[in-house]
């Protein structure tokens, strides 16, 4: 399936790092917090998540027939649709539009799949310029760093660092205040908006009966970068399309509230084809690639197949407490958080099969999701998958499950009797509550205890409930 | 290179679903009655999305918000759609009166976009609005350009007797299909607008303004009252 890919040592890099802690700790507050304010003055929200579940899934029943339904609108509107099995094919395309049309520099919206397809150094290998124009695509750009969340790329970078950068790159005097910095860029991009000749998207879906794309953003890069450049390329992978208006208005109604707390999202473009006749702006000429790389597979799998409803919004990594302590960068991969640890493994060559492993199983994800992706289901299935794979478990290989083979066979057995699981439970109590002299003895558990607290073995609870449910009574009590 | 993808991943997207059983039809929820304005609540919807409200109760009270648009930002030049609301409502003669040059109707397409981004303000009408998140919605048509609400660091939009009053974001979906032409393609660029651009991109501090609009100020005009 795929290679592991050292999310350990990434992780522990991180957790050691207080700066970013503080940042990752920022994040999750701030995104918690918008999206359980959203959802709680959403009364009908249970049945809106349940809509657009049922939107993807039948969406995803009938892909091939909505995929040529599209095709033929967007022709008929004056657009080229192009097909790409894989990331190289996907790239090749884009150069080729690119050399078609005489183009030198291009200006990106923010997009996910041009991150999965690794576009920019195959469009600068090609002799492009390539702007990235959100401001935190053109923070991590101008820094050469990878995106380190969905919605919120540099969340990783506090301002004093974008600062710095920015009188570093840009080499303007130095300020670290957000509203001058985002002044500095939208006047650096505004010209670079204005002369590009090629204007890059993703998209968040197309719809199959009149070739629309539908694009949403806050800050108006991607409505830039298809009205001002002459030509217009979106790369869509083939899990995006619906059928219409009604399949989009019922993902609308749940993706802004998941995504930034917001009923709608600042934009809302919904684009069908180049410009037309006597219009003054807008892309003259509209590309759109279609990419699976590989999502037929994903699609080939009951267990998986779910895992194309996902609409990126990012939920899932601003619930996910390991993400929360580890950071979009200890998954080496443009796609991180719970739905990075289903998708990494699966998209393109597939990478991180340790992913799965450092999944706590506590299934905050599946409860925000808006299409109410199983995630730890998904994520159970791939740690069996990665097992039953050759070499699993070999501890020469970086990034394997971090149980021993003897560990784990240690434990089923205490587990398999409740009387020797009791009595290992009471004299580890007694001797070393900590675990610490544990984990030092035992390879399998130290590796472990390497990246997890093991649990303080104290009074255990069916022992303290007693007393605990006479307190909780209001009979006072002692424990 | 392309066809043969285009073949092989039909095929393969074909044989996966190939005996899946059918997924749950959607159920769609009943289309709500049309709305009747309730300015207040749409005027905290605006506000919540960091935008400005204003209701005008005539044609003069619409002309009169321009103007101290104008002054407020201290607008030189505007760019403003090709709009019967906007003739209606003679908003051209109050940017004259006021002294600010509007960009010439017939300005051709090479120079538009340089000229609108020179702009400090841009004024569209609103084809519909969305009532449950304070979305207005605007469509590109040749004269109505795309760059108007985006460009200029001021969007002034008016809702007028022309702007369809949408209940809720399920309703978008019947008004998009209305928008189609008679050979069933819909506009080339429908812009739903909700709020001033804005990022959190640092530190999750927001700032509004980034590649579009700093202010959106939105103009409710009851012009039969």
């Amino acid at each position: 399936m795929s290679k592991p890919s050292g999310f350990a040592a990434r992780a522990a890099r991180a957790c050691a790092d207080p700066q970013l802690q503080a940042n990752l700790r920022a994040a999750a507050l701030h995104f918690q917090g918008n999206q359980a304010k959203a959802f709680a003055a959403f009364p009908g929200g249970a049945a809106a998540r349940d809509l657009a579940r049922d939107v993807k899934d039948a969406a995803l029943a009938e892909l091939p027939s909505l995929l040529r339904r599209l095709e033929a609108q967007v022709a008929a509107l004056g657009g080229t649709v192009h097909w790409a099995a894989d990331a190289a094919e996907a790239c090749a395309i884009l150069v080729d539009i690119a050399t078609e049309a005489e183009a030198s520099t291009a200006v990106k919206g923010k997009s996910m799949v041009t991150e999965e397809i690794a576009l920019n150094p195959a469009l600068e290998a090609a002799g492009l310029e390539v702007y990235e124009t959100d401001l935190a695509e053109y923070i991590i750009q101008l820094a050469g760093e990878p995106p380190s969340h969905i919605i919120a790329p540099a969340v990783h970078k506090n301002r004093r660092q974008v600062g710095e950068l920015f009188h570093k790159r840009l080499g303007v005097e130095y300020t670290e205040d957000p509203t001058e910095l985002t002044k500095i860029a939208r006047t650096t991009l505004r010209r670079r908006f204005l002369r590009a000749d090629l204007g890059i998207t993703g998209a968040n879906m197309v719809l199959a009966d009149t070739g629309t794309l539908v694009l949403l953003e806050s800050e108006g890069n991607i409505r830039m970068s298809t009205t001002a450049p002459r030509v217009h390329v979106a790369v869509v992978g083939i899990e995006k399309v619906l059928p219409g208006p009604a399949e989009a208005s019922a993902v609308l109604r749940v993706l802004a509230r998941s995504a930034i707390g917001m009923k709608m999202s600042t934009y809302t473009s919904f684009l069908a084809g180049p410009r037309r006749d006597h219009e003054r702006d807008g892309a003259r000429a509209f590309h759109l690639v279609l990419l699976d790389n590989g999502r037929s597979r994903i699609l080939a799998d009951p267990e998986l197949r779910q895992v194309l409803r996902c609409l990126r919004c990012g939920a899932c990594l601003n619930f996910c407490p390991v993400y929360e302590k580890a950071g979009g960068h200890a998954w080496d991969n443009p796609y991180c958080g719970p739905i990075g640890t289903c998708l990494a493994p699966l998209l393109g060559q597939g990478s991180g099969r340790d992913l799965p492993f450092a999944c706590t199983g506590c299934g905050a994800c599946a409860e925000v999701c808006p299409v109410r992706i199983d995630l730890p289901g998904v994520i159970a299935a791939l740690r069996r998958k990665a097992a039953a794979e050759p070499g699993f478990g070999d501890p020469a290989q970086p990034g394997g499950p971090p149980l021993s083979a003897a560990a784990a066979g240690m434990f089923a057995r205490l587990a398999g009797s409740p009387a020797l699981f009791r009595g290992a439970a009471t004299l580890a109590r007694t001797l070393d509550p900590g675990l610490g002299l544990v984990s030092r003895l035992s390879p399998g558990l130290r590796a472990w205890t390497r990246t997890r607290k093991p649990p303080r073995l104290k009074t255990p609870f069916s022992t303290s409930w007693p007393a605990l449910a006479r307190q909780l009574k209001g009979e006072g009590g002692d424990a | 290179m392309s066809d043969e993808s285009r073949q092989g991943i039909l095929e393969a997207l074909e044989a996966a679903l190939a005996g899946s059983p059918a997924p749950a039809a959607p159920a769609f929820p009943a289309p709500a009655s049309p709305a009747a304005p309730d300015w207040p609540a749409l005027a905290r919807e605006i506000t919540g999305n960091g935008g400005r409200f204003a209701l005008a109760r005539s044609a003069a009270e619409a002309r009169g918000a321009l103007a101290s648009l104008v002054k407020a930002f201290a607008v030189q030049r505007a760019v403003l759609w090709d709009h019967p609301a906007l003739v209606r409502l003679g908003l051209a003669e109050t940017l004259a009166a006021a002294g600010v040059e509007a960009l010439p109707p017939d300005l051709s397409p090479a120079g538009f976009l340089e000229a609108a981004a020179e702009c400090g303000l841009g004024i569209t009408a609103c084809d519909a609005v969305i009532l449950e998140s304070g979305t207005l919605v605007v469509v590109a048509r040749p004269g109505q350009e795309r760059a108007t609400s985006l460009l200029p660091p001021v969007h002034l939009a008016l809702i007028t007797r022309e702007t369809e009053l949408l209940p809720g974001i399920p309703d978008l979906a019947p008004w998009l299909e209305r928008q189609r032409d008679a050979r069933g393609r819909p506009p080339s660029a429908i812009h739903c607008i909700t709020g001033p651009s804005s990022t959190a991109d640092i530190e999750l501090v927001k700032v509004r303004g980034v590649h579009g609009p700093t202010t959106l100020a939105v103009v409710a005009v009851e012009e039969n009252a």
